[in-house]
């Protein structure tokens, strides 16, 4: 679906409109490459309130290289952006010091983290979510193959090999469970 | 290494899942990461993807993953494992706050749908009339239904509908029996309906059932209200909208089985006041 060459549509030329200090070219520069920048924020932090703050920080600091020159390949942007959202969220776990989360008790309600209530809300209704998808699975070994694989990060084959699955279930699990929530998330309701 | 890491071959080879679980080989990551930038199909399912994953770690009480340094990386050296890092209150990602507000949308729909499922068919013309006033009320249940499932004591009414949540408390305790009271004066207020949230509890030993039937019982025993094929919410509970008038005073109790017809679970108490 997408070619090579992708990024280059008008990159460059925005690149040299923001070095030139134009600021509807910054505005652009977020609008097309801003929610993945967030998405790749969200991914490496712990809730949304670090996730806005990593995001903000790596825009400015990109602004600033682009405007410094210190980017000039329109195609390398993606990776540009990317490496520096990383390498920013690394940053900020050694600032704050790491230290193991404890779990919580299986049953209890979500710790709402430093966040405020609406963060906790927020956290209540993705599990909501989260437990309708489940219920949805319909059976045990379909909800063990989320747990097993997206968080306990074991490997597929022995996955299949433990839950006498084929490979194509395996993944029409794993695909169902995330079409289901996704639309559960489009709607931002699960009935 | 997979390659090209275009669309196409991202669909095949089930990038996205390995991705979400950590099992990308670093280059393959990057690539991925990569094309997020340009594919707006691949990030919109990989936000949900993401939340999905967080949703899991959430119910069994696990954090956000770490980034691992990639190789020439500046910050190489740190590892990967479950970590976490106090963040400042500010504001959330603008993302969920609409979710927020969406959340709720589905409530008055739900309650309607359960009325259907009785033939009272003036009260069902009243409802619906009264379904635009409902839809224009969502956003104070939103924040009503949180305040209520937390104190569960009798029921402030909001602005322009009446809630009500029926359900046992989570720490077992004798909770009063709900009172539903009609507005103090009929001319404010006694055209909105009452919404009642029959609360679940689902346990690991047993997980909601996909659909409850409901009666609604009055002191005589009389069924005044009845339906079938009610799916729980995503607050997993059961929505009832009732209009204002449908019941006289006195106490009732609201019967809830799981599937059709099938295993009573719930017997909640209700009473109507003068
Ligand atoms: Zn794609």
């Amino acid at each position: 679906m997408k070619k090579k060459g992708k990024t280059e549509d008008g990159a460059g030329d925005l690149m040299a409109r923001i070095r030139a200090g134009d600021t509807a070219a910054e505005a652009e520069l977020v609008e097309r490459f801003g929610p993945t920048l967030a998405f790749l924020a969200r991914r490496h932090t712990r809730d949304a309130a670090a996730a806005e703050d990593l995001y903000q920080e790596t825009l400015i600091l990109a602004l600033e290289k682009i405007r410094a020159d210190a980017v000039h390949d329109a195609e390398k942007l993606p990776a540009f952006l990317r490496a520096l959202v990383r390498n920013l969220a690394l940053k900020v776990y050694r600032r704050h010091g790491v230290s193991k989360e404890v779990p919580e008790d299986e049953h209890s309600e979500p710790v709402a983290d430093s966040a405020g209530p609406l963060q906790h809300l927020l956290g209540q209704e993705r599990q909501r979510m989260t437990r309708n998808v489940l219920r949805y699975l319909g059976n045990e070994r379909d909800r063990q193959v989320l747990f097993r694989f997206y968080l306990q990060e074991e490997p597929s084959a022995a996955i299949c090999r433990d839950l006498d699955l084929g490979q194509d279930h395996f993944y029409r699990v794993l695909h169902r469970a995330r079409q289901r929530f996704r639309q559960l998330w489009d709607r931002g309701v699960s009935i | 290494m997979i390659r090209p890491m275009e669309h196409p071959t991202i669909e095949q080879k089930g990038v996205l899942d390995h991705y979400l679980a950590g099992q990308l080989e670093p280059e393959d990551e990057a690539a991925f990461e990569e094309h997020l930038f340009t594919c707006p199909d691949c990030l919109r399912q990989a936000q949900a993807g993401e939340e999905l994953r967080r949703g899991l770690a959430d119910l069994r009480g696990e954090t956000a993953r770490v980034p691992t340094a990639a190789p020439g990386d500046e910050t190489s050296g740190a590892s990967a494992s479950t970590l976490s890092f106090p963040s400042p209150p500010t504001a959330p990602a603008r993302s969920w706050r609409s979710l927020a507000v969406a959340a709720m949308l589905v409530l008055a729909p739900l309650g309607v749908l359960a009325l259907r499922g009785v033939d009272y068919g003036r009260q069902l013309a009243v409802a619906e009339d009264q379904l635009s006033t409902v839809r224009r009320s969502l956003d104070t249940v939103e924040s009503e239904l949180e305040t209520l499932r937390h104190s569960r004591t009798r029921v402030r009414p909001a602005a322009a509908l009446r809630l009500l949540p029926l359900g046992v408390s989570r720490a077992g305790e004798a909770a009063a029996v709900p009172v539903l009271e009609p507005p103090p004066e009929p001319s404010s207020g006694g055209d909105t309906p009452w919404v009642i949230s029959l609360e679940l509890t689902a346990t690991p030993q047993r997980p909601l059932a996909d659909a409850y039937s409901l009666r609604l019982l009055d002191g005589d025993g009389g069924v005044r209200f009845h339906a079938e094929g009610v799916e729980p919410t995503s607050y997993d509970s059961l929505l009832v909208i009732l209009p204002q008038g449908f019941l006289e005073a006195g106490d009732y109790v609201f019967e809830v089985f799981a599937g059709d017809p099938g295993e009573a679970v719930a017997r909640l108490p209700l009473r109507v006041g003068s």
